[in-house]
């Protein structure tokens, strides 16, 4: 099938700063001089040879808050949403996939979620449901500590970059409560507090110590957690294709 | 008693009950807080936060408020006869378990079940107690399952419904004669009555709901039973033609199936390992029957009232019925595409949205997530079979068979908990059910 009748890329190749905003306005950049990148990479990711032509774009937040609302707006608020997850799986060259599926969601509107006979429609696709995937087993994984004076907090190392999304699921399930999520692999973290959801370069130290009751229940957690298997019903090989190893390191009960 | 010991007898009492869903309740934690709720939240599709080592999903606090018991059914560990440990939870302390581990994110919220203490309207009342004091004392607004005591006055078990997500009966046993035999202090009324009970008040609170959007809420999110399979002779066919009437009569969110695992004492009961395969099985058969459009009648005969061990029951049903097939992927209506061994519902739904911007070829379809392995027998792509293979459909049977004997470690790891995970695969592509924020990235 053929989608690519208006196809004006020229060789031109954008790089950005990494972020979603930084890669909205590459979008912004592209059809603001009507000239389609033919290829979108982070800074730094890539060597250029000498017959690339580069062009830097600079993150600009008004810019990238009209491409983000033109999506919503000419697209659809789901694709958007996927757009954005996409993104977050940070796998290389998604970038493109996302550009083509957004250059083809102008041109036929929310219909594009359809087209999942288009390479990169369905590239996208998969790319949020891997970055949702994850999301929905940390979800349920992630554990919480609670440390003197009311604040919870949790670590964990996600495949995707999706500590923002996670920390939306908490506001809206504790949104009474302090919470840290520390991104350790990327080295941020998301604070709640007060009812405000930050996200945050680094990782906190001087953390206030666990409170009173932390290793009570995470003793009672564990007894819950051993005294519940069927030893009959035995399948480790089950229990890590649900639960692969790699999230056990922050999952309190297999780490005790 | 100390509290970890007491944890542990009563963890140990519930375990054998399946159900740990908790799923079917939506309910924003903003929204709940706005209503004076302190904590708390209800995912639609459920979340699972930790796996066993049997490999079942944790979802929720599955405890017994008692383990005492003043029955004697012969297939349960808590039976009177039985010599074990014996404790009751205070409502103050399931209360108190139930808010800190989900305070921690360890839980989803509580599964209260537990022995008939006393009487069923004793036991009921504790078990309300502790589910009130949640609801009303601590703010939760997480999910909660509770069971219902057969025998329990009527009104308890509205009460109960009204502060519950989901309550529910067990079934316990696939015939009324096995109930008999089995657990001879309950009868086939003493479980099909509060199942009336519970599937009316769902259907007049919906209609309760839908004129005054305020009306409190009965078991939002629906209830489910579970039955014992293997203790009993029944059939396959049997259970299946029970669970399609189950569905219908009472509307039931889900029908479990639990492997009897000996624990029992009677000279009837088996004494060998679960029947995990069959139990898996079942799980499919229940599959078919509640999203693939099949009847229980479709599925087996009298001829053969038992599952195929090798082949799951869709490619059973496909290997029988020749005359349909091949389907053509490009033209194929939606019910037949999804009943092509290899394709499940997201497959299906996408060929369908797909389709109307050109013609489809395998290579499509292997990204779309068909199962060529097993789906190249029934379907065709512009009148072709994959790769130019000619199927002969009296040897269709006998590949799959060989198929299946290849990867015997697959049929085996996927026991019973795949179906769990098959519900999620199953599920349309995921709504935006969280806004999506403007990004903050960039305030880095
Ligand atoms: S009523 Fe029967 S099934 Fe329930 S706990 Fe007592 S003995 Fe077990």
């Amino acid at each position: 099938m053929e989608f690519f009748t208006d196809d004006n890329r020229n060789g031109i190749i954008y790089t950005y700063d990494g972020t979603f905003d930084g890669f909205l306005c590459c979008v912004f950049t592209a059809y603001n001089t009507k000239r389609f990148p033919s290829k979108i990479a982070r800074y730094g990711t890539f060597t250029p040879s000498i017959f690339d032509r580069v062009s830097d774009v600079r993150t600009d937040k008004v810019e990238a808050e009209r491409v983000y609302e033109g999506i919503r707006k000419n697209i659809s608020g789901k694709a958007l949403y996927y757009a954005y997850l996409a993104f977050m799986t940070e796998r290389e060259g998604m970038e493109d996939d996302i550009f083509e599926f957004l250059r083809l969601g102008f041109k036929y509107g929310g219909r594009v979620l359809n087209m999942m006979n288009n390479d990169a429609v369905l590239s996208v696709v998969k790319l949020k449901e891997k970055a949702y995937r994850e999301a929905d087993k940390l979800f349920g994984f992630l554990r919480f500590e609670e440390l003197e004076g009311g604040i919870y907090y949790a670590e964990l190392e996600p495949d995707n970059n999706i500590l923002e999304l996670l920390a939306k699921h908490f506001e809206d399930r504790f949104p009474n409560r302090r919470f840290i999520m520390c991104d350790k692999g990327r080295g941020i973290s998301a604070v709640y507090d007060a009812g405000e959801l930050t996200l945050l370069r680094g990782i906190p130290e001087n953390l206030p110590p666990r409170s009173e009751n932390e290793e009570e229940y995470r003793r009672l957690w564990k007894c819950f957690y051993d005294a519940v298997e069927i030893k009959e019903r035995r399948n480790p090989k089950l229990q890590r294709s649900m639960m692969p190893k790699k999230y056990w390191k922050y999952i309190i009960e297999k780490s005790l | 008693m100390d509290a970890l010991e007491k944890l542990e007898i009563l963890t140990d009492a519930a375990k054998y009950d399946v159900s740990c869903a908790s799923s079917g309740s939506s309910r924003g934690g903003k929204a709940a807080a706005e209503r004076g709720a302190s904590m708390g939240s209800a995912m639609k599709s459920g979340i699972c936060h930790s796996f066993s080592g049997d490999g079942r999903c944790i979802s929720l606090l599955k405890i017994l408020a008692s383990n005492c018991c003043i029955y004697d059914c012969k297939y349960c560990v808590n039976r009177r006869s039985n010599d074990v440990p014996r404790t009751t939870f205070t409502a103050r302390e399931i209360a108190e378990l139930t808010v800190n581990f989900y305070k921690r994110n360890y839980i989803e919220g509580l599964f209260l079940s537990s022995g008939v203490v006393k009487n069923p309207d004793y036991t009921m009342e504790l078990i309300c107690e502790a589910v009130r004091l949640l609801r009303e004392e601590y703010g939760f607004a997480g999910y909660i399952h509770a069971k219902t005591v057969p025998g329990a006055d009527p009104l308890l078990i509205k009460k109960l419904g009204l502060m519950a997500d989901r309550i529910s009966v067990n079934i316990e046993m696939p015939s009324e004669e096995s109930l008999k035999t089995f657990a001879p202090d309950k009868s086939r009324n003493s479980i099909l009555k509060p199942m009336g009970q519970i599937s009316s008040g769902i259907k007049e609170n919906r209609h309760e709901l839908a004129l005054y959007k305020s009306a409190p809420k009965f078991a939002p999110a629906g209830h489910s039973t579970q039955m014992i399979i293997g203790a009993s002779p029944e059939t396959d066919l049997r259970i299946i033609r029970l669970t399609e009437g189950l569905y219908n009569k009472y509307k039931l969110k889900r029908v479990y199936f639990s492997a009897y695992i000996p624990v029992g004492n009677h000279p009837a009961l088996p004494n060998t390992k679960p029947p995990l395969m069959r139990e898996h099985r079942l799980y499919q058969a229940d599959w078919l029957l509640r999203f693939y459009g099949f009847r229980a009648d479709e599925i087996l005969t009298e001829e053969n009232p038992n599952f195929n061990e090798l082949l799951d029951p869709k490619c059973t049903w496909a290997i029988n019925h020749p005359e349909l097939f091949p389907v053509e992927v490009n033209r194929a209506d939606y019910n037949m595409l999804l009943r092509v061994p290899g394709v499940g519902v997201r497959s299906a739904k996408r060929i369908v949205s797909a389709r109307r911007y050109g013609r489809l070829d395998f290579a499509n379809l292997k990204k779309m997530g068909v199962v060529l392995k097993r789906a190249r027998y029934f379907l065709v792509c512009g009148g072709k079979y994959f790769d130019g293979i000619t199927v002969d459909q009296k040897n269709i049977e006998r590949n799959m068979l060989a198929d299946a004997a290849m990867s015997p470690q697959n049929a085996k790891k996927n026991s019973a908990q795949l179906s769990m995970f098959d519900e999620q695969l199953a599920l349309p592509l995921n709504p935006p059910k969280i806004e999506v924020v403007k990004s903050i990235t960039g305030e880095f």
